[in-house]
């Protein structure tokens, strides 16, 4: 596909070809910017005419010489420029090493002399591409800290669940969901147009009671980081950000910021644990941590294997039992022996007689044959029923994944299919919204189910079954975020797709989420919260699995809702792909 | 089995403390009591003791790191997989419900135990993906199941034909 380059693409990051930029390239724009620029004045005259010397537990020895003309030289090194901010007793600083693809930042704490480092370099592993930039994080003192009783700064959890929107001296705002101890959810209001959330690793690390440290790298994207320190009480912020954007352009600037406290999400850890380095690679390399890099392990096959593969009858529809609905809700039989049409508005009317409990007729456009399909069926309120089938001999093998409320003469399908412009084997979804006419069913006239933001921003845990849970964060009108926890309960790695959103009736919601350049699946589920249970269905393509249909469901604890509507349009839940 | 079973209510011969444990082999030939009753009772109790040993062994060879010595427990040959990494009874507290086949040649018995199990993810689904990522590709949990084993009697004693965890 013709996908224009920009800054910040237009198109959905993980469409993005972003540059597979060499050192060279990296090392040269690196030596052109020289140093940090930036909106605010830095807060260099303190540190003019000062060395420092940090020491850590494993870090490096390093020893930075502060001069007046706001340059800095590292052990002895060349200078280069530097920039500084200062956050109540924090100082911030950061500065690139000459003719190198290395920099640095320093987060000192004057009052105790309490510090932690970030080493940053660009290429030379682990991370996969020269751009994605690595860091090693130490903690440790300048020159011993001043106090005793004074404390170091430390991995933390404590930011874990909360949400804060910020707004950069640029002008540039961000909503940061911190919802994990070791990634964040971030969506960028003015830089990115369908204000879609990401996930990406992140850092969080406790500086004081009030003053924290976040860093967010921007692995299978851009690959940049975003670091700054933030006071959560006065919600004043100071960092800055260095990487190569969607035309290569190195940024590197310094920024103040201001935030919105949002709210904050329920964490699961049992009561008194306060470890945060859940998934710490012991004895690993220099920087490296678990990142979640989907776009290179999808296993991603052409239209022709697909087609040839559903041909030899690599087809699975219900007959496995599935890992993600261990602990999923009864199926029901109550469709059967029941024959109604749904007319999808801008769609296709769809007749259909329901002959057993698993086995239904399904006919398109009163045109042709009936097609005999194997279904499954649940019924989460009494006369709503959530059922799925594939249409077999569609081009793109689609499947239909509806639910009806037969109270109210209403039906809502997520229209899964393959053969994607971007990838065969990943599931594409479309909502069709229509009536249903049959014995006894209401003629609902003009009404439909509509879509909601009832669910925007909240986050349900989802347990499928013994050791595999996960939590779903709605974090925008069109995304759905999917974060995994530890055995103890730390809420860790994440990623994120399409979602989508319908209100079927009051605290009952049928959603669903796209792992698109991910794994390929289109998971819906049919949400009570009176119940807090769900049920779903799984469309599916892999070269190992074939074409399936699969349960999901779980029972659910309601984590919170973070209060986001107010930042996003009223057709937000629009998207381009 | 087609055979109606019958309940025994162990708990009552238990009670009695009459009849100390010992091996199968040892204890005295029925036949040589009168027949007023105690004949069959006896019986009984010397076969529910049997069954009693088996299933203790059943479950002592069952959690033993070779678990190659089940087989020959079993009529057919062959241990079942139980799924489970270890089975554990508490014999002191809970007992075994035995129910006997009116022939007395075949017998049921159940019991509630703390079955281990380890899931191994290896499936394709992007949450045992990203778990297995995370460093915790398997997960152990107990459950509470019954441990159902269907016995048959021969010239040799009492045998297994299958245990299954219901």
């Amino acid at each position: 596909m013709d996908i224009a380059r920009k800054a910040y693409p237009d198109v959905p990051l993980f469409r993005y070809p972003y540059t597979d930029l060499s050192e060279g390239q990296i090392a040269g724009a690196m030596t052109a910017a020289g140093g940090p620029k930036g909106k605010p004045a830095f807060d260099t005259a303190g540190l003019a005419g000062k060395s420092i010397r940090f020491t850590g537990e494993g870090a490096p020895a390093l020893l930075w010489a502060f001069a007046a003309n706001s340059s800095v030289s590292l052990n002895g090194g060349r200078s280069a420029p530097y920039g500084a901010l200062n956050l109540g007793p924090i100082t911030l600083v950061t500065h690139l090493v000459p003719d190198s693809t290395q920099a640095w930042a320093l987060i000192w704490n004057r009052s105790t002399n309490a510090a932690t480092v970030f080493e940053l370099w660009f290429g030379g592993g682990p991370a996969p591409r020269a751009r994605e930039i690595d860091r090693a994080v130490w903690h440790g003192t300048i020159d011993g800290l001043a106090a005793d009783g004074a404390e170091l700064h430390h991995a933390t959890l404590r930011s874990e669940g909360r949400a804060i929107a910020w707004t950069e001296d640029t002008g540039l705002r961000t909503i940061e969901y911190y919802c994990s101890v070791s990634y964040t959810h971030w969506i960028e209001l003015d830089r990115l147009e369908e204000h879609r959330g990401y996930s990406a690793p992140a850092d969080y690390i406790q500086l004081t009671e009030e003053l924290y440290a976040f860093a967010r790298v921007e692995a299978e994207f851009s690959g940049l980081l975003h670091l700054y320190v933030y006071d959560a009480n006065t919600l004043q912020s100071a960092g800055f950000r260095l990487g190569f954007n969607g035309i290569d352009e190195l940024e590197y600037y310094m920024f103040r910021g201001t935030g919105e406290w949002l709210g904050q999400n329920a964490r699961f850890e049992k009561l008194g644990d306060f470890s945060a380095e859940p998934l710490k690679i012991e004895r690993g390399k220099k920087g490296e941590r678990r990142i979640y890099r989907p776009l290179a392990t999808m296993d991603k096959m052409t239209s022709a294997e697909v087609d040839a593969s559903i041909a030899a009858g690599n087809v699975h529809v219900f007959d496995r039992p599935s890992p993600m609905a261990g602990n999923g809700t009864e199926k029901s039989a109550g469709l059967s022996g029941k024959a109604f049409t749904i007319a999808y508005d801008s769609g296709p009317t769809v007749e259909y007689r329901m002959k057993g409990a698993e086995t239904l007729d399904w006919r398109m456009d009163g045109k042709g044959s009936w097609t005999e399909a194997r279904y499954n069926a649940w019924e989460m309120m009494p006369g709503t029923f959530i059922f799925g089938h594939l249409l077999a001999g569609t081009k793109n093998h689609d499947g239909h994944i509806v639910v009806v409320d037969l109270d109210a003469g209403l039906a809502t399908c997520f229209h899964g299919y393959l053969h994607t412009p971007y990838i065969a084997n990943e599931a594409g979804c479309e909502t069709l919204f229509g009536k249903i006419t049959g014995a006894g069913i209401p003629d609902p006239g003009t009404r439909r189910h509509e879509r909601t933001r009832d669910l925007l921003g909240r986050a349900f845990t989802w347990e499928y079954s013994p050791g595999l849970n996960s939590m779903h964060l709605y974090s925008t009108p069109n995304t759905t975020s999917w974060i995994i926890p530890t055995p103890d309960g730390h809420f860790a790695t994440e990623w994120s797709g399409s979602g989508d959103f319908v209100k079927i009736r009051d605290q009952l919601y049928f959603a669903r989420w796209q792992e698109e350049a991910c794994n390929g699946t289109l998971g819906t589920i049919f949400i009570n919260m009176r119940t807090m249970h769900d049920a779903g269905i799984g469309y599916h393509m892999g070269k190992q699995g074939g074409l399936s249909l699969s349960a999901v469901g779980a029972p659910a604890r309601h984590a919170g809702k973070i209060e986001v509507s107010r930042f996003f349009g009223p057709n937000a839940w629009e998207r381009k792909a | 089995m087609s055979e109606t079973m019958t309940g025994t209510d162990r708990r009552s011969f238990l009670k009695t403390g009459a009849i100390a444990a010992a091996p199968l082999a040892a204890l005295a030939p029925v036949a040589a009591l009168a027949d007023d009753g105690s004949k069959a009772r006896l019986a009984r109790i010397e076969d529910e003791r049997a069954i009693e040993a088996l299933e203790r062994e059943l479950l002592r060879r069952l959690n033993a790191p070779d678990t190659g010595r089940c087989a020959e427990m079993f009529a057919c040959g062959k241990a079942p997989d139980l799924g489970a990494v270890s089975i554990r009874a508490d014999l002191a507290r809970a007992e075994s419900e035995i129910a006997f086949a009116d022939d007395a040649k075949s017998a049921t018995l159940r019991r509630t135990v703390s079955a281990e199990r380890e899931i191994h993810f290896t499936g394709n689904t992007t949450v045992e993906q990203m778990v297995r990522l995370q460093g915790h590709g398997s997960h152990r949990h107990v459950e509470d199941r019954t441990l159902v084993a269907r016995l048959s009697k021969n010239k040799d004693g009492w045998r297994f034909e299958t245990v299954e965890l219901a």
